[in-house]
């Protein structure tokens, strides 16, 4: 095969393409002209394409429709696809989660405590209603300390002022006459008459003051056991809450304060 | 007619319904869809079988197909044909199942076999007179293809069967014009050897 012949098996497949330009197009057909072999592989490559063309295509076995079930894919079947390592993995991850929940779920507590929602998991911290603080009022001792207080204060201020005018007195003893001596006498009786109105009049004003700060601290201590009823009522409310079983409980719980009231009427 | 000239998409007014047919799908409605599939099933399966050689896995691989289509057609951009994109999808499945096969089977002694039974099911009023000197060539072509390499076979496939452009073929493959033609040749030399002897009947 002569070399020139070798580069036209080269344009041959390409010409039956239309891949060849004008002029080698031109010197491919003046070269098939000349040349029976090149001529002989032409036809051939041009029987290989027309077979290659001429194929019809065979009609479809089925229609390759698409349904919507198939088309959209839950996350079971995307789990199917998963390989085994990852099925499992996802697998223990959605378990531990469950029963992580469920445990939250099932141990979660919702309650209310002062004016505030309290959302705890597992137990919660006993809430302890506040101590009672009882005041110890002595109200008799109390009420003899004023009373000494305000004597005392009385008397004193009583002396101060009978010695300031005894002095005066003695200091204008010469220029007073006999009358004049017993008038001021009698001024300072009445003083003293007046003086000791006053101090029993303080006295009395004492001792209402102190029945009033008496009255204030059973008033406290009666507000304090109302509140103490009160927490003893939330806790009640807070067990019945909490479920049947509690319930039962408290229902226990008041049989028993209520056997102790009777024991007490009777 | 060298070609052949079927269902290709080629007419402006059935290429507009086309689009109707994709916009439609790609908001999910899959009636729409299946009307893209009744246009272009044949096509594909006509493909996956010269590419597969096996009616059985022509079928699945067809399904597959049109599946991993409908399931990313929000993904198809308007910019390209919709039969370039399907043809690539057909391609790339087809390739990938070539691959997975032990080497050597393409070459198998039995490849002509699962020719007698398309023969056997095909409808009997495509099997009139003629139509079964024309079915004999077929089978001829089909196992002769089955002697090229996948990315050549690919490339003959869309180049003769599909009647694909060397541009339109580039962008199915994706590579460059100049691979698509080296390949188109290089294909056409082991066809020549395998077909060259037998006179063309049409």
């Amino acid at each position: 095969m002569a070399a020139t012949c070798r580069e036209f098996r080269n344009y041959i497949p390409r010409a039956i393409l239309g891949d060849l330009s004008q002029e080698e197009q031109k010197a491919l057909d003046q070269h098939l002209a000349e040349c029976s072999p090149c001529n002989r592989e032409h036809q051939t490559f041009g029987n290989t394409v027309r077979q290659l063309g001429s194929g019809l295509d065979v009609p479809v076995p089925r229609h390759f429709f698409v349904y919507p079930e198939e088309s959209h894919s839950t996350p079971w079947r995307a789990f199917l696809r998963m390989s085994r390592a990852w099925q499992a993995a996802t697998a223990t991850v959605l378990l531990v989660f469950g029963f992580a929940s469920l445990l939250a779920v099932s141990r979660l507590q919702v309650r209310s405590e002062d004016g505030a929602l309290v959302i705890g998991f597992g137990r919660l911290p006993e809430r302890r209603p506040p101590a009672p603080q009882i005041m110890q009022v002595d109200s008799s001792a109390l009420e003899a300390k004023i009373l000494k207080a305000a004597a005392e204060r009385s008397r004193q201020d009583n002396l101060e002022f009978l010695r300031t005018l005894r002095a005066e007195m003695a200091r204008s003893n010469k220029a007073i006459g006999r009358e004049q001596r017993a008038l001021l006498e009698q001024a300072i009786s009445n003083v003293e008459l007046r003086m000791g109105q006053l101090v029993s009049t303080t006295a009395y004003d004492l001792e209402r003051k102190t029945d009033r700060s008496v009255q204030d601290a059973y008033r406290k201590v009666s507000l304090e056991r109302a509140r103490d009823m009160a927490a003893v009522d939330n806790r009640i409310k807070l067990l019945a809450i909490n479920g049947e079983v509690k319930s039962t409980q408290t229902d226990a719980i008041l049989a028993t304060l209520l056997q102790v009231a009777e024991l007490r009427m009777q | 007619m060298l070609l052949d000239q079927g269902l290709r998409g080629s007419l402006s007014p059935d290429r507009d319904m086309e689009s109707d047919w994709v916009a439609a799908s790609q908001r999910g409605d899959n009636r729409a869809f299946n009307q893209l599939v009744l246009k272009w099933e044949k096509p594909i399966y006509n493909l996956t079988l010269r590419m597969l050689h096996d009616p059985g896995e022509a079928e699945d691989t067809t399904q597959e197909v049109f599946l991993a289509a409908f399931r990313n057609i929000r993904r198809f951009r308007k910019d390209s044909r919709f039969s370039t994109w399907l043809y690539r999808i057909a391609v790339n499945h087809c390739l990938s199942r070539l691959r997975r096969r032990p080497q050597g089977v393409h070459l198998s002694l039995d490849a002509d076999r699962p020719e007698e039974r398309i023969a056997s099911r095909l409808p009997l009023q495509e099997s009139h007179e003629g139509e079964i000197l024309s079915e004999e060539r077929q089978s001829r072509v089909r196992a002769a293809l089955q002697f090229l390499q996948p990315d050549h076979k690919a490339v003959l496939e869309l180049k003769f069967f599909q009647d694909l452009t060397f541009e339109e073929i580039a962008a199915v493959i994706e590579a460059p014009v100049s691979t698509i033609k080296s390949r188109l040749y290089a294909g056409l030399e082991v066809m020549r050897y395998r077909l060259g002897a037998f006179e063309s009947d049409i």
